[in-house]
């Protein structure tokens, strides 16, 4: 091969290559997935415009609308797990804290002041997620492994013992109502309580965590991370300083972990303990899981996928001898895991891939034939 | 700073490793001149990797000091001895294996550029990256490989990654941990040429079972031995050495 060719080769390499739009940590696959990169932009486009016209088209369905609105906001809050457990190989098992401290600190913030200002809550939220991010994960990262996973929920179960108990700030076991605040953009004054524009609301902050999250793992930061991933002791030896890494994709994930929750106290109206407690760390993990780990749109699929299902079952009035299942969703839940981590470890995404080589595989076969 | 800078590219006195009532390396000194290519052997148990992990930072001595271009940097952790242009590779391949050869190599790369931080890269550095890697890839003779995952490339290709990492880092001296380890006749030829081909101002550091390996690389030879130093000199000396034949083979 020549050194034009070799070049050629460069140009046409992983910046260029048809397939730079695939973000999955799997890379073995590459490039043997023909136009997935169009079919993403397309689908991606696509996606986006049906979610916006959902209000619209559902026609002052308040449910739908505030259900979709609830799948967002974890969906943003699973991408940001994913930063750390699918892209850094950091298996936090507490981001509910910093989902919590978003639900908290805009609670507090607003419950505090009058006609407070939607814009200054979010900012408020995301700053104190961020900054406690910086100090437990100052702390977390010093560890690996399953201690850094017991650190990390141990973290999230004291704020949760401190929400619960601190009744004067936090309403104590009650929770604290949160009123709408408000929002004007460019001098136009948003109604926050009608669920369609809490909705526009929600789905704009949405894509903008996502194209963040998407600059991320594509930019060298984000390369460093997944080496870090793959092999730390190696990045070492390549003079990477890896804990200051980790500790910057803890911030960015805690920050954008705060962002979904100050989305959910505003959704909800209320600020509850819940929010911080592990359960929440577990649901979201269980969404990356199932959407796939280290892919960009896994923890979007998943996050819809749990929460469909679970609304789906809870609609059915079939029992199983005595269970009525519309009240055994954990246990389908469960069932679902079980089932996907043994037989579908790359989760919907891994699904996916496998058909759509599957199908361009037939596509290119029947072509030659012809 | 200890001594001022002597034309030497390492100095090692006295260092010591012991673990719990182990003593691995028992105060070895030695010096190599820069772009020297020094071979450290001995038998098993001679206490070679553990000095080798010594010089590169991954263990900590017990005792004793290690210079680099006149700098004592016995307290430097080993990312940090990497920007000062120590830069090592491993026994056994540690690479990134579920990314390509091209990515590994630009891990390496954007360090040594300062972009690792970068959330966004622009394209004139993008640029400047991308052609930094294919040169050390033509370097090493993995060009044809740039986009193949590191996991379906053959053993010996997987050897030369190895080296393309650590010379991505753009070091002034090279520690080598067995280069050769486990490779076929073939793949041993091409390798001891790859390293023959480095440039000659980089200091080399090579530890080596395959003495052919040794002979046709090294200028100095070290032996260690029981975590000492059992003799030092040129392959001729060492070759004619009774002591060194002794430790190898028995009496």
């Amino acid at each position: 091969m020549s050194l034009e060719e070799v070049s050629k080769d460069i140009e046409a390499g992983p910046v260029a290559s048809p397939d730079k739009e695939d973000d999955s940590g799997n890379y073995a696959v590459r490039p043997s997935l023909p136009w997935l990169g169009p079919a993403k932009w397309l689908s991606g486009g696509l996606a986006v415009l049906l979610l916006a016209a959902f209000p619209a088209l559902s026609n002052g369905d308040n449910f739908g609308v505030n259900l979709l609105t609830e799948v967002l906001i974890y969906a943003l809050f699973a991408l940001s797990l994913n930063l750390l457990l699918g892209y850094t190989g950091l298996v936090s098992f507490g981001h509910a804290a910093y989902f919590g401290l978003g639900v908290y600190a805009a609670g507090v913030f607003t419950a505090q002041i009058k006609n407070a200002s939607f814009l200054l809550g979010l900012l408020v939220g995301v700053v104190v997620a961020g900054v406690a991010a910086l100090g437990l994960g100052y702390l977390s990262i010093r560890t690996s492994g399953i201690y850094f996973l017991v650190l990390t929920l141990a973290f999230s179960q004291m704020l949760y013992a401190i929400a619960f108990k601190w009744n004067d700030l936090t309403g104590g076991s009650n929770g604290l109502p949160v009123l709408k605040p408000e929002l004007i953009l460019f001098g136009w004054q948003i109604d926050l309580t009608d669920p369609a524009a809490y909705y526009f609301v929600t789905l704009a902050l949405f894509v903008i965590g996502f194209l963040v999250i998407r600059q991320v793992i594509r930019s060298p930061f984000g390369h460093t991370l997944v080496g870090i991933r793959d092999n730390e002791e190696r990045m070492a030896a390549l003079g990477y300083q890896t804990r200051n890494f980790k500790l910057a994709a803890f911030v960015i994930a805690g920050a954008l972990a705060g962002l979904a929750g100050v989305l959910n106290v505003y959704h909800n109206g209320f600020a509850s303990a819940d929010d911080l407690y592990w359960t929440n760390s577990g649901l979201v993990m269980v969404m990356v899981l199932l959407g796939g780990k280290g892919t960009l749109i896994g923890p979007v699929l998943g996050a819809f996928f749990v929460r469909y299902a679970e609304q789906f079952i809870q609609g059915q009035k079939f029992t199983l001898g005595s269970f009525l299942m519309a009240e055994r969703w954990l246990m389908v839940l469960g069932a679902i895991l079980v089932v996907f981590v043994l037989f579908a470890p790359s989760g919907i995404v891994g699904i996916g891939r496998s058909l759509w080589r599957w199908g361009t595989e037939r596509l290119s076969v029947r072509g030659k034939q012809k | 700073m200890t001594t001022p800078f002597s034309g030497e590219a390492l100095r090692v006195t006295d260092l010591q490793k012991t673990f719990g009532e182990l003593k691995a390396v028992g105060g070895v000194s030695l010096s190599v001149a820069r772009s020297e290519r020094r071979a450290v052997i001995g038998p098993n148990g001679a206490g070679k990797t553990t000095f080798f992990n010594l010089i590169s930072g991954a263990l900590k001595p017990t005792a004793g000091t290690i210079e680099f271009e006149g700098h004592n940097v016995t307290g430097l952790p080993d990312w940090k001895r990497v920007r000062r242009g120590l830069s090592r590779t491993f026994q056994r391949n540690n690479l990134f294996t579920s990314l390509t050869t091209f990515e590994n190599v630009r891990l390496a790369v954007q360090r040594q550029h300062s972009l690792s931080y970068n959330l966004w890269s622009a394209g004139k550095a993008r640029r400047q990256l991308n052609e930094r890697v294919e040169q050390v890839l033509i370097q090493v003779g993995l060009a044809r490989r740039s986009q193949t995952v590191v996991a379906s490339l053959s053993y010996g290709e997987q050897r030369q990654l190895e080296i393309a990492l650590a010379l991505a880092t753009e070091p002034s001296i090279l520690l080598l941990d067995e280069p050769t380890a486990g490779m076929s006749v073939a793949e041993t030829g091409r390798m001891i040429d790859l390293i023959k081909q480095l440039p000659p101002s980089l200091t080399l550091l090579l530890v080596e079972h395959d003495m052919e390996v040794v002979f046709s690389i090294a200028d100095r030879i070290t032996v260690l031995h029981l975590g000492q130093v059992l003799t030092e000199g040129t392959a001729q000396a060492i070759r004619a050495d009774e002591r060194v034949r002794q430790v190898y083979f028995g009496d």
